[in-house]
C-alpha cells in the first residue's frame, strides 16, 4: 500500500516535472444497474403537522426515471501527496457553501466542501431542527438551528469518508458531507453526470462513494473491480471520461 | 615412691594418640570452615553482585556515548560560557555603594574609639578587574561566536562530504574546515578561561571583603551580648533594691541602668560619641549586619548565573557519579588502591575461609516482617524471612521505573529490528582529517555488545542500546500486526468482541518492547550462534549483524531475556515489595503470602514447592530437593501462588481487576471464588468466615437464613392441616393474615419477621399443654426464625424445589435427577446417580449389585416426594391479560424470538439461536442463567401439561414461583404495534411479549428423549412390578432405626398413628391409619425424604420440609491447613494403580468407561487434561499431599470408595456429586479451597475496605450477584498507547463553556511530554470505540482515515482504531477533551486494550437493534444505539442523586422512551440497593451518601431572582417579552427559564415535561424533565445542558444553547449571557417542584370551615 502510493508519488511528481503545468478534466455518468428502485416513502410520525405536508422519502438512491442516472455519487481525488491547485479555484478557497434545512429534508443531500471554505447550514422551516455531525479529523458538532436560525462551521483537516449530517429530532433527515482540502471532488447531478475540473495531469487516485464505496462497478459495459471504492485514471490535457459507469449503491 | 622413668601410660602411645586426634581435629575444624565457606547461598550472592556491577558497567558506558556526552557537553560549554560573562554594572555598582557605606561607619566608630577596625578594599583594584573582566569577555564572546560559525561550517562540509564520501577535494575542505574549527574552539576556550580567570579573583576578592563584615558583624554582636548581660545584672540590683527597701540605693541603681542602656531614642549620637552603652552597641550591630547583607545579597547576584550551570553541569553526571560510586562501593578486591595510601586490604580478603567469619561482605539477610508472626505449634513467633539472601534482586526495578522488575524471568522473546535501509544510511563518520571511520554496529542499529554476559560469560550479551535507535525501537514480533487478511466488516466484529484483557500468559512479567542490556542474543534471522568455531564471540556477531543491517532488510533476532532464578526480581512489584505497591517488602516479607521456611538458607531446606513433576525432577537432581512433610507451611506452588491472597482479602472481589490494578491482581483465585458461589460448593460445604460473632478468619460463604421457606411452609402446613380436617388450621390463618407472604417476599424485613414469630409463640403460650400437632409443627417453624448472629448472606445456587411438581413432568425430572447433563449439557447442577467408575475392576465389569439396583429407587423415591406436596401447596401461575390481539402463530414466533434477543433474556442465559452473544462474553465468565436452547422439549405441552402456564408466569413474574431467585422481572407487559402506519390508530394491535417469548421458547425443540427408567417413573407408583429393590432400599433405612424385627413389620405394615409424637424426621410418612395398608407411594416418599437427607439437596434448593437442615459436607473454612492425616485417601492409590483415573498408561478401558457419561454430551466444555497436569497431581495424591486429594476428589469424587463397598452399608458410601469442571475450573477451584485458612495475621492486615473503597467493595459484591454487567458496561475500555511525538496531533482546546473543559496542571503536561528510551510518549485513555452508523458495530478505518469497506479485504496492519474518550487525557503535549472526534491508533500504538467490564449483551445488541431499526426508518443511526440499550453505567455516580438511585433500583421505572429493554426489577433488599448506589457514587468520587443541595438554596435562589428582575427591567424597553411573566413574583426567573423549556425549538422538541408528551416515535423521544430534580445532580444538568456530548458521546441530544454565537431567539426568551441561561435552566430543573407548586391550587379544594351558629352539645365530654 505505501509502496503505491510512493510510486504514486513518484509518477505524479515525475508527470509533473515533465508536463509542466498541464490540467485536464474527469467527467463521466453514473448509472444505476438495474430497474430503477421506488425510493421508499417517509413514515413522518414528528411535526406531522408541517413535514407531513411534503411528499417525504428515503433519499439514499436517488435515480432518474428517464435516463436512469445516479445522483449524489461523489467522485474525489485521493492521492498520497499534495495535488497543485488550478489557479481558478482560488477565488473559492474562501467560500460559503450552503446547505439547508428545507421542507424537513436537507438541500442538497450530497455535498463538498474544502478546509478553509464555511459551511452555512440554514434552516428555512418554521420549526426548530438540529445538525448532528460526528468526524474523524475534525470536532464533531450538535447544535439545535432554531426555526429561520443558521449555523456556521470551519474544518480544519480533510476527512477521508463523507460524514452524515442528520436531525436528532426528525430521525429520518439525512445528508453526506465530503471535506476535502483540494478541490478536487465532484458530485454526481441529476442525470448521474460529474465534472472534476482543472485536475493536474498525471495519474491519480479517485474514490467513488455512494451510501459505500462504489467497488464492483460496471464501466462501459465492462465489470471493474474498484477496491475500496478506488481507481487510477491518468488525466492528460483535455477531457478524460471515466466513462459510463453502472452501479449498484 | 621414688621417682622413676615409668609413667602411668606409654608416652610414645599417648604422642601417637595425641597426634591422630590433632590431625583428626585439623581436618574437622578445617572441614568444618570448609563447609560453612561453601554455603550455596554465598555463590549466588557472589553470582548477582557480578550481575549488579557488569550492568552498573554497562550502563556507565551509556554515558560515555550518544545522547548523553552530547548533554554533558552543552552543559560544559555553558558552565565556561557563564563564568566568562562580565559583572553586571548595576550590581557592582550596588556592591561597592555598600562597602563604601561599611566602611564609612566602620571608620567613624573607629575613630569615635570603638574597637573596630576597617574593612579594607581596592576600589580602583576592583574598577580595573572589572574593566578587563569586562573587556575579556567581549573577546571571548566573539572568539565563541567564531568557533561555533566555524563549527557550523565544519558540519556543512561534512555533509556535503557524505553525500560523496570519495569527494578527495570535500574530504580536504572537510578537514580544513575541522582544523579552522578546532583553533577557533581552542583559542575561545582559552579567551574564556582568561575572563573566567579574572571573574574569579574578583569574586574571591568580594568573597573576602563579605567576610570580613561578617567578622564585624560577629564581634559587634559578641560586644553587645555582654553588654546586655551587664544590664541584667544591673536591673537585678534595683529589683534586690525594691525588695530590701532600698529607695536610696535604688534610685542610685536605676541609674545605673539608664548609663548602661544609654540613649535608645538616639543610638546613632551614642555611637558616634564612642560609648559604650546598648544603645550604641546595638547600632553599631545593626548597621554592620545591615551592609553584610547587602553585600552578600549582591555577591550572590554576581554569582548566581554560575552556580545554576555549575549544579547543571554537575547534574549531567550526577546518574554516572553514583554509578561509579556505587560501583566503588561494591567493589570487592583482596587489595584496594586509594589516593592517599600506597594500598590497603580489600574487602575481598574478608571473603576467604575462615576470615569470612569476620564482617564478610556475604551476609545472611534478615527481612522482619513488622508484627506478622508464624505459629510454631505452642506459640506464636515473630516471623523473619532470609529470602533474600539469595533472591537478591528480588526488589530490583528498572532504573527510571518504581515497579517495573529488573530482571524478568528467562524467557525467549523473537524481535524484529529495522535497519536504518539502504537508502538513508546512517552519516558517515570522519576523523578529523576527513578520513571515513568506518561504520560500527553501534552507528546501525545502536547497538552494542557486551564483551561478556552478565550470568555466563560466553553469553553474546547486548551491552548498550542507544535511545531512539533502531535497536530500541525493535518490535516484539507477535506484538507486530500480521498481514493476516480479512474484510472490513470482520475486523470491525473482532473489535467488537474484545473480551480479554491483554497479557493472558502464564508469563506474569511484561514485556517490554525494544532490545535490552543484558538481553542475550541466541539466534539471528533463524540461524542459532555459533557456539564454536573462529566467528564466535560479540566481535564477530556485531560485524554480522551490521552486515545484515547493510542490506536494509529487517533482522529477526531470537532474544534471551531475563535470568533464571534465584536472580529474578518479584513479577508484580505494581502489587508487591516495592514502596509503590500496597505490600512493601519492608513490612511484609515473603513468607507471609508465599509461606515455606523463610529463615531457611538453603534451597533444600526453605520448602520450596515444585510446580510441576518436571521442575521437581530438576530440583532434585540439582539442588537436592525433597519434600518436606515436618515443615506444615510448605511454599505454595506457583500455580497455587495466589492461594493466600484470600488470607486477607475476605471479600476477594477487592481482588479484581480495577482501574488501579488493570492487570488482574490474582485471577485463579477469584476465578474459583466465582465457581463456589456459582456451582454453590457452599451449599453443602460451609466456608464460614467468622470465628464468633465479630472475628473475621477468612471469605464467608454461607447461605443465608431461611426464613423465606420457613414462611412458605407455615402456609403449606396450614393448607395440609386444613385438607386433613384440622379446624384450628382456619383459625391460624385468620391469625396470620398476611404475615407469611410478606416474610417470604421480604425475608430481610426484620419487622415482619419477628411479627410473625411472636404471634406463633404467643398463641402456642396460650394454649398451654393443649398443644395440636399443627401447633407443634407450626411452633417449630417458629423456631426457625429467630435471629442469627451474623448470618450468611448468599442465596441457594439452585432453584426452589417447593413447586416441582407443579413444574415439571415426572419423566423429565427422573432423567434429569439421573444425568443433568443428558437434557442440558452445559448444566452447573452435579451428577449424583450412576458415578459407578470405582465400582468396576480393571476389565471394566461392573462388581456391586446395589447400586444399580437402589440408585432408580432412591430418584423415584424423590419424584414421590415432590409428588405428595403438589396437593399440600398450590401454585397458582400468572393470570394472562385481556385485550390482546389476534396473531398468527408465525408472527408471535418471529416477535417472540425478537423480543428474547432484545429484552434482556441474552444477558443471563444462552440460547444456540444466537450463538453470537458467547462471544462478547469474557470466556471466564459463568453464565448466570442456564442454556435455555432446547427449552421447548422440558415444557411443550404434550409431555407436560402444566408446562407452557409455568413458563408464562415464570418469565412474566419470576418471584411468584420463587420468591428468592435472582432472575428478575422484565416488565413484560402488553404493548401497542402500530401497524404499517403509525399515525392511524386503525392499525394498532395488542400483544404480550411473555407470550410471544413462551411461543417463541416452547418450539425451541431438541431431540432429548428421557431415558427409559425415566418413562417407566410416568407409571403410578403402586403399579411397580418388582418392589424387592424398594423393600431392600426402605430396609436398608429401618434397620438403621428399628431393631430388625421391628423394620420387617414396619415395612409389612406402617406405624400406628398414635406413636406419631414419637416419630421424628421421615418415619412420618410411614404412619398408616388403622384400615389401610401401607402404600408402595407411602414407602417411596419415606425414600425421597431420606435420600434428600443423605445427598443433602437442601443445600442449593428451597425443600419443603427441609427448612433448617444443615449443610452435609465437610466445613471448609480451615481447609487449606488440614491434616492430611485426617483425610482418608483410603485405597486411592491401588485405584489409580489399577488403571483408573488416567494416571497410568493402562486400563484405559475402565477409564474410559468412567467417565463416559462425562465426556459425551459436555465434550465441548472438557478441556482434556495434558500429561504435565496429571503428573502434577497425580504425584500429589500419591504423596498424600492435601492437594492431591482435593483434586481427585473433585474429579472423581467417589473414587475414595474403591475397594471399600463391600465392608460399608449401602447409606455409608460416599455422596459427593461430580461436577462438570474443566481441569482448569478444578485447579481454580483448589486454589481457592487450599487459601482457605482461618489464620489471618494481626487485624492491622486484615484488608479492610474504608469509605469509599469499602463502598466499592460491597458494592461489587451486589453487582456480581444481580450481574449488572450482564447488560450494563460497567467500566469502559482502558487503552495505554505510545507514540511518537506528533504522530496523534495536538489539539487545540475546544471553545466550550468555562466549567466544561478540563484544565491540566503545566507539571501534568510536562510529565506527559517525557519520552521514553524509545523517543515514544504514552497516554492512557479511557473510552469506548465509537460505532458506524450503518450497523452499529465500531469504526475502524485504514491508515488513511477511510472507513473500512465491509467487502473489501484488509490486512491487518492498515488498520487504526478508534476511541470516544470519556475522560479527557494529554495525548501529543495537548489536552484532549471529551466529546471531540475520536482519538485513532494503529495496532502498533496501542500498547495494551482493556475490554470493557461487563456490557455483553449492550455490545451484542448494538448492531442488532441497528438492523431492527433500519427496518422502520432507513437513516436510524447505530452510532447512537447504546441510548437504546442498558446505558454504559461510566460517570453515572456523578450523574444521579444516590437517594433516587436507591429508590430506583427497588422499584424502576421507565426513563428513557428510545429503550429496546427496560431496567427490570430484581427482588433486591434495600441494603443492597443502597451498597450499589453508594458503590456508583464512589467509583466517580461523588459526594454520597448525601449531596450538597445548593442548588435548592433559598436564599441563592432568591438572590438571583432579585438580580434577575432587576435586569429584566432594564431590558424591558428593549425587548417586549422579557421579564414579563405571570408567575408570581419569587418565581419571575424560573418562568422565564421555563419560556426556554416550553418554547418550540427547544426542550418539548424530544422531551417528556410534566404532562406534556411530544409526538412522534418512541426513539427520538427524550425522558421526562419533571423529574430530573431528584434524579440528577445539580452540576450534571448544567454540564449536560451546555454540551450532552462531552459526557455521553453516543448521545443525540443537540446543544441548545451554544457557547459561541447563541441563537437570538434564546434572549428573546430569558434575558441573560448563555451561561447565566444554562444557570436557570440547571436551577428550574432542580427546584422543578417548587416551580410547579404554583399551578397546584390546593387551598381551593381544602373543605371551607362551616360558618353560622354552632350545633347545640349533645353529649358532656366538656369537661
Amino acid at each position: 500500500m505505501q509502496k503505491q502510493a510512493l510510486f504514486v508519488a513518484i509518477i505524479a511528481a515525475w508527470a509533473g516535472v515533465a508536463s509542466a503545468q498541464e490540467w485536464g478534466d474527469l467527467t463521466g455518468t453514473f448509472v444505476f444497474k438495474g430497474a430503477a428502485p421506488t425510493a421508499a416513502k417517509i413514515n413522518v410520525d414528528k411535526d406531522p403537522q408541517f413535514c407531513g405536508l411534503h411528499p417525504l422519502v428515503d433519499e439514499a438512491v436517488v435515480v432518474n426515471k428517464e435516463n436512469g442516472g445516479l445522483a449524489n455519487v461523489a467522485v474525489y481525488l485521493m492521492d498520497a501527496t499534495k495535488p497543485k491547485i488550478h489557479p481558478d479555484y482560488d477565488k473559492e478557497a474562501k467560500a460559503e457553501i450552503v446547505v439547508d434545512n428545507q421542507n424537513c429534508r436537507f438541500e442538497p443531500h450530497m455535498l463538498g466542501i474544502r478546509t478553509g471554505q464555511t459551511l452555512l447550514i440554514g434552516n428555512k422551516d418554521p420549526i426548530g431542527h438540529n445538525t448532528k455531525a460526528d468526524f474523524f479529523g475534525n470536532t464533531p458538532f450538535n447544535d439545535l438551528i432554531p426555526a429561520g436560525g443558521s449555523l456556521k462551521k470551519t474544518f480544519a483537516k480533510a476527512e477521508a469518508t463523507p460524514s452524515d449530517l442528520t436531525c436528532s429530532i426528525h430521525p429520518w433527515m439525512k445528508a453526506r458531507l465530503l471535506i476535502r482540502e483540494d478541490p478536487y471532488f465532484a458530485v454526481s447531478d441529476k442525470d448521474g453526470k460529474f465534472m472534476i475540473k482543472n485536475l493536474p495531469a498525471g495519474e491519480h487516485t479517485f474514490v467513488v462513494w455512494s451510501n459505500k464505496f462504489i467497488s464492483a462497478p460496471i464501466v462501459d459495459g465492462k465489470a471493474a473491480t474498484w477496491a475500496r471504492g478506488r481507481v487510477k485514471m491518468t488525466i492528460k490535457a483535455g477531457t478524460n471520461p471515466l466513462g459510463k459507469v453502472e452501479v449498484t449503491p | 615412691m621414688p621417682a622413676t622413668e615409668t609413667t602411668w601410660r606409654d608416652t610414645g602411645r599417648l604422642h601417637q594418640i595425641f597426634a591422630v586426634t590433632g590431625v583428626l581435629l585439623t581436618i574437622g575444624t578445617v572441614w568444618m570452615f570448609w563447609k560453612d565457606h561453601a554455603r550455596t547461598w554465598k555463590t549466588y550472592q557472589v553470582n548477582a553482585l557480578n550481575v549488579d556491577q557488569k550492568v552498573n558497567e554497562l550502563r556507565q558506558q551509556q554515558y560515555e556515548t550518544g545522547t548523553a556526552v552530547v548533554e554533558h557537553d552543552a552543559r560544559a560549554r555553558e558552565l565556561a560560557e557563564v563564568k566568562a560573562r562580565p559583572i553586571d554594572e548595576a550590581v557592582l555598582k550596588k556592591f561597592k555603594a555598600s562597602a563604601d557605606e561599611l566602611d564609612g561607619t566602620l571608620t567613624r566608630w573607629q575613630n569615635a574609639g570603638h574597637p573596630y577596625s576597617r574593612v579594607s578594599f581596592d576600589k580602583v583594584w576592583i574598577d580595573r578587574e572589572a574593566q578587563t573582566l569586562t573587556d575579556l569577555s567581549v573577546k571571548a564572546k566573539d572568539a565563541r561566536k567564531v568557533a561555533v560559525d566555524t563549527e557550523k561550517a565544519a558540519e556543512k562540509a561534512l555533509t556535503v562530504l557524505q553525500a560523496k564520501p570519495t569527494d578527495e577535494d570535500l574530504k580536504k575542505a572537510y578537514a580544513a574546515a575541522e582544523k579552522v574549527f578546532r583553533e577557533a574552539d581552542r583559542a575561545a576556550t582559552d579567551a574564556e578561561a582568561a575572563a573566567a580567570k579574572v571573574r574569579a579573583s574578583l569574586v574571591t576578592e568580594f568573597q573576602r571583603i563579605v567576610d570580613d563584615a561578617r567578622i564585624r558583624e560577629d564581634k559587634a554582636l559578641g560586644i553587645r551580648k555582654f553588654k546586655n548581660g551587664k544590664i541584667d545584672a544591673a536591673k537585678a540590683n534595683v529589683d534586690i533594691a525594691i525588695r530590701d527597701n532600698l529607695s536610696e540605693d535604688r534610685k542610685v541603681r536605676e541609674e545605673k541602668v539608664h548609663e548602661l542602656m544609654g540613649d535608645m531614642a538616639h543610638p546613632d549620637e551614642d555611637a558616634d560619641q564612642g560609648k559604650d552603652t546598648f544603645a550604641a552597641l546595638n547600632e553599631i550591630y545593626q548597621t554592620i549586619s545591615k551592609s553584610r547583607k547587602d553585600l552578600e545579597k549582591a555577591l550572590k547576584l554576581i554569582t548566581a548565573d554560575a552556580e545554576a550551570a555549575q549544579k547543571r553541569y554537575e547534574e549531567s553526571l550526577a546518574e554516572l557519579e553514583r554509578l561509579k560510586k556505587q560501583e566503588q562501593d561494591r567493589e570487592e578486591k583482596f587489595v584496594s588502591v586509594y589516593d592517599y595510601w600506597p594500598f590497603v586490604l580489600g574487602k575481598k580478603i574478608l571473603t576467604l575461609p575462615i576470615l569470612d567469619a569476620f564482617g564478610s561482605p556475604r551476609k545472611i539477610e534478615n527481612l522482619w516482617s513488622d508484627g506478622l508472626t508464624q505459629n510454631y505449634n505452642f506459640s506464636y513467633v515473630r516471623r523473619f524471612d532470609r529470602c533474600t539472601t539469595c533472591h537478591q534482586s528480588l526488589a530490583k526495578t528498572l532504573p527510571g521505573t518504581s515497579t517495573t522488575p529488573a530482571f524478568v524471568h528467562e524467557e525467549l522473546l523473537d524481535f524484529v529490528i529495522v535497519p536504518p535501509g539502504k537508502d538513508t544510511p546512517p552519516k558517515l563518520r570522519l576523523d578529523e582529517q576527513g578520513n571515513e571511520i568506518p561504520l560500527t554496529l553501534e552507528d546501525w542499529l545502536g547497538l552494542k555488545l557486551s564483551n561478556e554476559g552478565l550470568l555466563n560469560p560466553d553469553d553474546v550479551t547486548v551491552g548498550m542500546v542507544m535511545p531512539k535507535s533502531p535497536a530500541a525501537k525493535a518490535q516484539v514480533s507477535d506484538r507486530i500486526p500480521s498481514n493476516r487478511q480479512a474484510t472490513g466488516l470482520e475486523f470491525r466484529k473482532q473489535v467488537a468482541q474484545i473480551v480479554s484483557p491483554p497479557g493472558e500468559s502464564d508469563n506474569l512479567f511484561p514485556v517490554l518492547p525494544g532490545l535490552m542490556l543484558g538481553d542475550v542474543i541466541t539466534e539471528i534471522n533463524g540461524d542459532p550462534l555459533p557456539t564454536s568455531g573462529s566467528n564466535r564471540g560479540p566481535a564477530d556477531i556485531a560485524r554480522w549483524l551490521k552486515g545484515l543491517s547493510e542490506s536494509g532488510q529487517p533482522i529477526n533476532v531470537k532474544v534471551r531475556r531475563g535470568m533464571p532464578n534465584p536472580y529474578v526480581s518479584h513479577p508484580r512489584m505494581d502489587l508487591y515489595l516495592s514502596d509503590a505497591s500496597p505490600h512493601r517488602m519492608q513490612t511484609f516479607a515473603c513468607t507471609i503470602c508465599h509461606d515455606g521456611q523463610g529463615s531457611s538458607t538453603s534451597f533444600e531446606w526453605a520448602s520450596h514447592a515444585p510446580n510441576s513433576t518436571l521442575e521437581m525432577e530438576r530440583w532434585h537432581d540439582e539442588y537436592g530437593w525433597f519434600d518436606n512433610p515436618h515443615w506444615i507451611y510448605p511454599m505454595y506452588a506457583k500455580r497455587f501462588a495466589e492461594a493466600s491472597c484470600i488470607k486477607c482479602h475476605h471479600d476477594v472481589v477487592e481482588l479484581e481487576p480495577s482501574e488501579k490494578f488493570p492487570d488482574a491482581p490474582a485471577a485463579k483465585v477469584t476465578h474459583g471464588y466465582h465457581l463456589i458461589r456459582k456451582y454453590g460448593c457452599y451449599g453443602c460445604h460451609e466456608v464460614n468466615g467468622y470465628d464468633g460473632p465479630t472475628r473475621r478468619v477468612g471469605p464467608d460463604l454461607r447461605s443465608e437464613p431461611n426464613y423465606f421457606a420457613v414462611a412458605q411452609q407455615i402456609e403449606a402446613e396450614l393448607v395440609a392441616a386444613k385438607g386433613q380436617g384440622a379446624e384450628a388450621a382456619t383459625g391460624w390463618r385468620e391469625l396470620l393474615g398476611s404475615l407469611p407472604r410478606q416474610v417470604t417476599d421480604h425475608p430481610e424485613d426484620n419487622g415482619a419477621r419477628l411479627k410473625l414469630k411472636g404471634t406463633i409463640d404467643e398463641r402456642i403460650a396460650a394454649a398451654g399443654k393443649e398443644v395440636t400437632l399443627l401447633d407443634k409443627s407450626l411452633s417449630n417453624l417458629s423456631n426457625m426464625l429467630k435471629d442469627v448472629e451474623a448470618p450468611g448472606a448468599l442465596r441457594r445456587p439452585g432453584p426452589s424445589l417447593r413447586f416441582i411438581g407443579q413444574k415439571a413432568d415426572p419423566a423429565f425430572l427422573y432423567d434429569w435427577i439421573a444425568d443433568p447433563q443428558h437434557f442440558r449439557p452445559t448444566t452447573r447442577m452435579p451428577k449424583f446417580f450412576g458415578l459407578w467408575g470405582h465400582l468396576k475392576d480393571g476389565d471394566g465389569h461392573m462388581v456391586d449389585e446395589k447400586a444399580p439396583k437402589l440408585e432408580p429407587v432412591e430418584i423415584r423415591g424423590l419424584l414421590a416426594y415432590f409428588d405428595s406436596y403438589k396437593v399440600m401447596q398450590k401454585f397458582e401461575p400468572e393470570a394472562r391479560p385481556t385485550g390482546i390481539s389476534q396473531w398468527t402463530a408465525e408472527e408471535q414466533l418471529n416477535r417472540g424470538k425478537m423480543l428474547f434477543q432484545t429484552r434482556g433474556c441474552l444477558a443471563c442465559h444462552n440460547h444456540s439461536d444466537f450463538p453470537e452473544v458467547q462471544k462478547y462474553r469474557n470466556p471466564e465468565e459463568i453464565v448466570q442463567g442456564p442454556d435455555l436452547s432446547g427449552i421447548g422439549t422440558k415444557f411443550a405441552k404434550d409431555r407436560n401439561p402444566v408446562g407452557p402456564d409455568w413458563l408464562y408466569s415464570w418469565i412474566k413474574n419470576p418471584t411468584r414461583y420463587h420468591a428468592r431467585t435472582v432472575m428478575p422481572n422484565l416488565f413484560l407487559v402488553p404493548d401497542k404495534d402500530l401497524g404499517a402506519d403509525a399515525n392511524n390508530p386503525a392499525d394498532d394491535k395488542w400483544f404480550d411479549p411473555a407470550d410471544d417469548i413462551v411461543a417463541y421458547l416452547l418450539s425451541s425443540k431438541s431431540d432429548w428423549q428421557p431415558i427409559e427408567a425415566a418413562v417407566a417413573a410416568q407409571k403410578p407408583i403402586d403399579d411397580l412390578a418388582d418392589d424387592s429393590d424398594l423393600k431392600a432400599l426402605v430396609l436398608e433405612y429401618l434397620n438403621e432405626a428399628f431393631y430388625k424385627d421391628t423394620a420387617d413389620d414396619v415395612y409389612l405394615n406402617g406405624i400406628k398413628p398414635e406413636l406419631e409424637s414419637e416419630l421424628k424426621g421421615a418415619e412420618k410418612d410411614l404412619i398408616v391409619q388403622p384400615g389401610r395398608d401401607l402404600s408402595n407411594a407411602q414407602r417411596l416418599k419415606y425414600i425421597g425424604r431420606k435420600t434428600i437427607s443423605k445427598y443433602g439437596c437442601f443445600g442449593c434448593h428451597d425443600i419443603p420440609g427441609f427448612e433448617d437442615a444443615k449443610p452435609i459436607g465437610t466445613g471448609l473454612a480451615d481447609w487449606g491447613r488440614k491434616d492430611s492425616a485426617k483425610l482418608a485417601f483410603e485405597h486411592i492409590a491401588h485405584y489409580i494403580e489399577h488403571g483408573h483415573g488416567h494416571a497410568a498408561g493402562h486400563g484405559k478401558k475402565a477409564d474410559a468407561d468412567s467417565h463416559a457419561a462425562l465426556e459425551t454430551p459436555a465434550a465441548a466444555k472438557h478441556v482434556e487434561e495434558n500429561e504435565e497436569f496429571k503428573s502434577f497431581y497425580t504425584h500429589a495424591l500419591e504423596a498424600g499431599n492435601r492437594i492431591g486429594f482435593i483434586y481427585q476428589k473433585l474429579k472423581e469424587p467417589r473414587s475414595y470408595d474403591y475397594d471399600k463397598t463391600e465392608n460399608k452399608r449401602y447409606n455409608e458410601r460416599l455422596r459427593m456429586p461430580q461436577f462438570p469442571f474443566t481441569s482448569e475450573e478444578r485447579e481454580a477451584v483448589i486454589t481457592f479451597v487450599i487459601g482457605l485458612v482461618a489464620d489471618p495475621p494481626q487485624p492491622k492486615y486484615i484488608y479492610k475496605a474504608r469509605d469509599r473503597q469499602a463502598a466499592l467493595v460491597a458494592g461489587r459484591q451486589v453487582l456480581e450477584k444481580y450481574n449488572c454487567g450482564g447488560c450494563h458496561i460497567l467500566g469502559v475500555e482502558k487503552w495505554q498507547i505510545s507514540y511518537a511525538p506528533g504522530e496523534m496531533g495536538e489539539r487545540p482546546e475546544p471553545p466550550a463553556y468555562p466549567f466544561l473543559n478540563k484544565h491540566f496542571s503545566a507539571q501534568e503536561l510536562a510529565n506527559a511530554t517525557k519520552t521514553d528510551k524509545r523517543g515514544d510518549l504514552h497516554a492512557t485513555l479511557f473510552g469506548l470505540p465509537p460505532t458506524e452508523k450503518d450497523d452499529g458495530l465500531p469504526v475502524v478505518t485504514d491508515l488513511d482515515g477511510s472507513k473500512l469497506d465491509s467487502g473489501s479485504p484488509y490486512a491487518e496492519r492498515e488498520l487504526k482504531f478508534g476511541l470516544d474518550l470519556y475522560q479527557p487525557a494529554i495525548v501529543d503535549g495537548s489536552a484532549y477533551q471529551t466529546g471531540q472526534q475520536p482519538v485513532f491508533a494503529s495496532g502498533p500504538q496501542i500498547e495494551a486494550r482493556y475490554p470493557t467490564w461487563g456490557g455483553a449483551l449492550t455490545k451484542y445488541l448494538m448492531p442488532v437493534v441497528t438492523e431492527i431499526e433500519r427496518k422502520s426508518n432507513a437513516n436510524a443511526s447505530g452510532s447512537e444505539a447504546y441510548g437504546w440499550l442498558p446505558p454504559p453505567l461510566a460517570g453515572e455516580g456523578d450523574k444521579v442523586q444516590t437517594a433516587w438511585l436507591h429508590d430506583f433500583l427497588l422499584e424502576p421505572y421507565a426513563i428513557r422512551p428510545s429503550v429496546f429493554l427496560r431496567m427490570p426489577k430484581f427482588n433486591m433488599s434495600s441494603t443492597e440497593a443502597t451498597a450499589l448506589a453508594n458503590y456508583f457514587a464512589a467509583v466517580d468520587n461523588a459526594e454520597f451518601p448525601y449531596a450538597d443541595a445548593g442548588s435548592r438554596d433559598r436564599a441563592r435562589l432568591a438572590d438571583l431572582e432579585a438580580q434577575y428582575v432587576t435586569r429584566a427591567k432594564e431590558a424591558r424597553g428593549q425587548t417586549s417579552e422579557v421579564g414579563k411573566s405571570t408567575a408570581p413574583p419569587e418565581m419571575q426567573r424560573l418562568d422565564d427559564a421555563m419560556k426556554i423549556v416550553v418554547n418550540g425549538n427547544f426542550c418539548v422538541k424530544c422531551h417528556i415535561v410534566g404532562d406534556f408528551s411530544p409526538a412522534g416515535g418512541n426513539r427520538a423521544k427524550a425522558p421526562q424533565l419533571a423529574d430530573v430534580y431528584r434524579r440528577l445532580r445539580p452540576d450534571y444538568v448544567r454540564d449536560w445542558i451546555a454540551n450532552p456530548k462531552m459526557i455521553l458521546p453516543y448521545t443525540s441530544m443537540p446543544v441548545n444553547i451554544p457557547y459561541q454565537e447563541p441563537p437570538a431567539v434564546l434572549s428573546q426568551l430569558y434575558h441573560g449571557t448563555n451561561v447565566e441561561q444554562v444557570q436557570a435552566l440547571t436551577d428550574l430543573l432542580m427546584n422543578y417542584d417548587q416551580y410547579t407548586r404554583q399551578s397546584t391550587k390546593i387551598a381551593d379544594r381544602v373543605q371551607p370551615v362551616p360558618t353560622g351558629a354552632a350545633a347545640p352539645a349533645t353529649g358532656s365530654g366538656s369537661n
